[in-house]
């Protein structure tokens, strides 16, 4: 604690000696150590709202140089089995790198076919704007509505000079038109006036219809091939425990899904947070849907061999945060506890309490706009509302009640709802004229009690003190442990040279 | 704010042994059982000057929030332009869209797309000017996603709808019902990656319904601490994949779900972490 403060807050008040150059060290722990060179690479490589983080602060240079060293101890305590190279957190990686390839491939073919697009695709398309269309083929099924334009052209030119009903055969194929509907002639014929705008949406159309084609075949070549567990995934929605981590969910042609692994593609839908499911349609789902994204994944990296290398190292480099944020977990986050008494002590030591505004207590009906008129009806007959059946302003109800609001502020309320509540006067019941909170749901109200300006109490204190004990807690233990791992790895920052390097260390890459 | 500022003070009393000032106040919006919470910008508190707000929709750069404006008294409904970050950027009218305004909002790239009625106006992401529309299939078509090729509209009582437009504007879009999953539908977004559609419900009940793309119910997810959801969006950061739902609460928010950069906000893990 004391050797972090120290480089912290004196860094460069130690006159250094020597001429260090970029290969003298900056940081030295027992495992690792940190060059000149290297502390200068790795700030300019920082993105820039990271080293604002240091920027801002009364010592960017010392603060950032002690980072570095807690970062590299850091580094080392995830390197193993626990956290980095865990199942999970390297399931977790995966689907990074499937998802990162699912967008890169499918910006690259985007890419590709809209280059591809001829003047003759744009003649065509001009041709048959405006005709939508139904069919159905012996491989496709039944199909549409779709634009003409977006199928085949073969395909196009001969749907559009057929009547419904008829067939045609192509390459092999047999098409059957259903139905067609064509936009009024006139309509078709302003498009195509603006020019501009009409060659932009056409491209669009022919670019997305192609690579959504295209993407659909990838996937049924998967889903022909996949065999999903239906007993397992049963179980594992049910009783996770029982099962080998090993067992299989779901394979296909060139890969498969183990239950651990499944663990892992949940955590990374969660991104962290556990999540135990209890719906197989969810399961298989994600299991058909990481199967698809795995054999895309599997072409890009055929066919982009160099940007796939890219995508890997920051699927790498995101298994390194997610394997950082379960060491702090575990070593911080788990280790906190705000118990009530902590709180209760916090609040008794407050030199001043704040005061809490006025805040009113009101009495609701909720109604959709079809039945408005009637529930006005019962209040005009003088019946009881609350008979009407419908619960209250849900935002606002106090726990277990029905009708009755917790106690509500007027910056709360809706703004014409706010104005009047708060301007009825102590016993005035009367039900007030509905207000329209959100769309089509009616929220009639009256008053029940005025609560007046009053010294906060523990409970109305209670969550905002909790909160900040927490951080500060938080920021405690984690001090703790940072030390603790200091001393573990003899953290060791190069005083004697910090204070003759160029103050930018944007330079110290090229000392 | 007074509150927490007397906590803080209260707090470093207490306990010295920090790195520098503790930060008090961190937003802790509500989270779902199964998706993380990572982003939250109050609406009303950002610009908006009512909580009439209804739908979204994401250029490739910024958010469009729809705005009923009709309901406060104006002629017609606004749109608002927030950054990725929640920064009020901009604003500017809807063309003749009275009430509640435009709903939900889609894009493909070019257009932005809304409906007040049964007709689907669309407006240029790059001038912001209205160009064009088309009908729909419901009036007003509320929820909207787009994934490509085809549009999904659904509304309070409605199925989900699959329809094509065939670029002609004035025409009538061709639709058929593609899902009975959704449960009273005022937003829509279409996942890619997931390879399915999301669907916020306006029931009051925090339901966000996830339909596979044979229109078949993946699954029903709650999302706690919200009630009343308008609009949905996808804004894909890449890598990351960010769901946006717009929350009509008190105020009117949008939260957006997937990867957790909140780490980043701790003071000395915060210096540790960025510099992975």
């Amino acid at each position: 604690m004391i050797k972090a403060l120290a480089v912290s807050a004196v860094a460069f008040l130690l006159a250094g000696c020597g001429s260090p150059n970029g290969n003298s060290w900056l940081i030295r722990t027992a495992t690792d150590e940190v060059s000149v060179k290297e502390a200068g690479i790795r700030w300019i490589e920082m993105a820039p709202e990271a080293r604002i983080r240091f920027l801002s602060g009364n010592n960017p240079v010392g603060d950032f140089v002690t980072a570095l060293g807690r970062n590299s101890m850091v580094t080392e305590e995830i390197d193993n089995e626990t956290y980095l190279y865990s199942p999970v957190v390297q399931t977790m990686r995966d689907c990074w790198l499937t998802n990162s390839s699912f967008i890169a491939y499918t910006d690259s073919i985007t890419s590709q076919v809209r280059e591809n697009i001829s003047e003759g695709d744009l003649s065509n398309y001009r041709e048959l704007l405006g005709k939508i269309v139904w069919y159905s083929s012996e491989t496709e099924g039944q199909q549409g509505p779709e634009r003409l334009p977006e199928l085949g052209w073969a395909v196009a030119f001969a749907f559009d000079s057929m009547d419904t009903g008829s067939t045609v055969e192509i390459e092999g194929l047999v098409y059957t038109l259903d139905s067609v509907v064509t936009s009024p002639r006139h309509l078709i014929d302003e498009t195509l006036a603006d020019t501009d705008r009409f060659v932009a949406f056409a491209i669009n159309s022919l670019a997305e219809s192609r690579v959504k084609r295209h993407l659909a075949s990838l996937k049924n070549t998967v889903l022909e091939s996949i065999n999903i567990d239906s007993a397992a995934v049963a179980t594992y929605c049910t009783r996770r425990g029982s099962m080998e981590d090993s067992a299989i969910l779901a394979s296909w042609n060139s890969g498969s899904i183990s239950v651990l692994e499944f663990d892992g593609i949940t955590t990374f839908l969660s991104i962290g947070r556990p999540y135990t499911t209890t719906s197989a349609s969810w399961v298989s789902h994600n299991l058909n849907n990481q199967a698809r994204l795995s054999y895309i994944t599997e072409i890009y990296a055929e066919e982009n061999p160099d940007d796939f290398i890219t995508i890997q190292q920051e699927a790498n480099d995101f298994a390194v945060d997610k394997a950082s944020e379960l060491l702090y977990t575990a070593n911080v986050t788990n280790m906190v506890v705000v118990p009530d008494s902590m709180v209760l002590e916090a609040y008794s030591v407050m030199d001043s309490i704040p005061m809490m505004p006025e805040s009113r207590i009101f009495e609701s009906v909720a109604v959709s706009g079809d039945v408005l008129d009637e529930a006005l009806a019962m209040v005009n007959n003088g019946d009881d509302l609350l008979e009407f059946g419908n619960p209250g302003y849900r935002e606002f109800l106090a726990p277990g009640t029905e009708f009755l609001s917790r106690q509500v502020y007027p910056t709360e309320l809706p703004q014409s709802m706010e104005t009047t509540l708060f301007l009825l006067e102590e016993g005035d019941s009367q039900w007030q004229r509905p207000i329209e909170v959100v769309e089509d749901l009616f929220v009639i109200y009256r008053l029940v009690e005025i609560i007046p300006p009053h010294t906060a109490s523990f409970e109305e204190m209670y969550e905002s003190i909790k909160l900040g004990l927490l951080v500060h807690l938080e920021e405690q233990r984690t001090m703790e442990w940072i030390c603790e791992l200091e001393q573990n790895y003899d953290l060791q920052i190069n005083h004697e040279i910090l204070g003759d390097l160029p103050e930018d260390p944007s330079l110290w890459g090229s000392l | 704010m007074k509150i927490l500022a007397l906590v803080s003070v209260m707090a470093v009393a207490a306990f010295a042994m920090t790195d520098a000032a503790p930060q008090i106040g961190v937003t802790q919006p509500g989270v779902d059982t199964w998706l993380e919470e990572i982003a939250y910008f109050d609406l009303e508190g950002g610009g908006i000057p009512n909580a009439y707000t209804v739908g979204c929709g994401w250029d490739g750069v910024d958010f469009w929030i729809t705005n009923g404006a009709g309901q406060a008294g104006s002629s017609t409904g606004m749109f608002y332009i927030f950054d990725h970050d929640g920064i009020l950027t901009d604003s500017f009218p809807q063309v003749n869209a009275p009430g509640w305004g435009l709903r939900d909002l889609c894009c493909d790239g070019t257009y932005m797309y809304g409906s007040v009625s049964s007709s689907i106006d669309y407006y240029d992401i790059t001038t912001r000017a209205k160009v064009g529309n088309f009908i729909g299939p419901i009036s007003p078509n509320r929820a909207l996603a787009y994934d490509g090729t085809h549009f999904y509209t659904s509304s309070f009582s409605t199925d989900v709808y699959q329809l094509i437009w065939d670029g002609v504007s004035g025409s009538t879009a061709a639709s058929t019902i593609w899902s009975t999953a959704a449960t009273s539908a005022y937003g829509a977004a279409w996942d890619a990656l997931g390879d399915c559609l999301w669907v916020t419900s306006a029931n009051g009940s925090g339901i966000l319904d996830q339909i596979a793309a044979d229109g078949s119910l993946i699954a029903h997810h709650t999302l706690s601490g919200l009630s009343t959801m308008g609009g949905a969006t996808m804004a894909g950061m890449y890598p990351v994949n960010e769901l946006y739902v717009l929350a009509q609460g008190s105020p009117d928010a949008m939260h957006g779900y997937d990867v957790n950069p909140v780490a980043l906000q701790r003071d000395t893990w915060g210096s540790i972490k960025v510099l992975f």
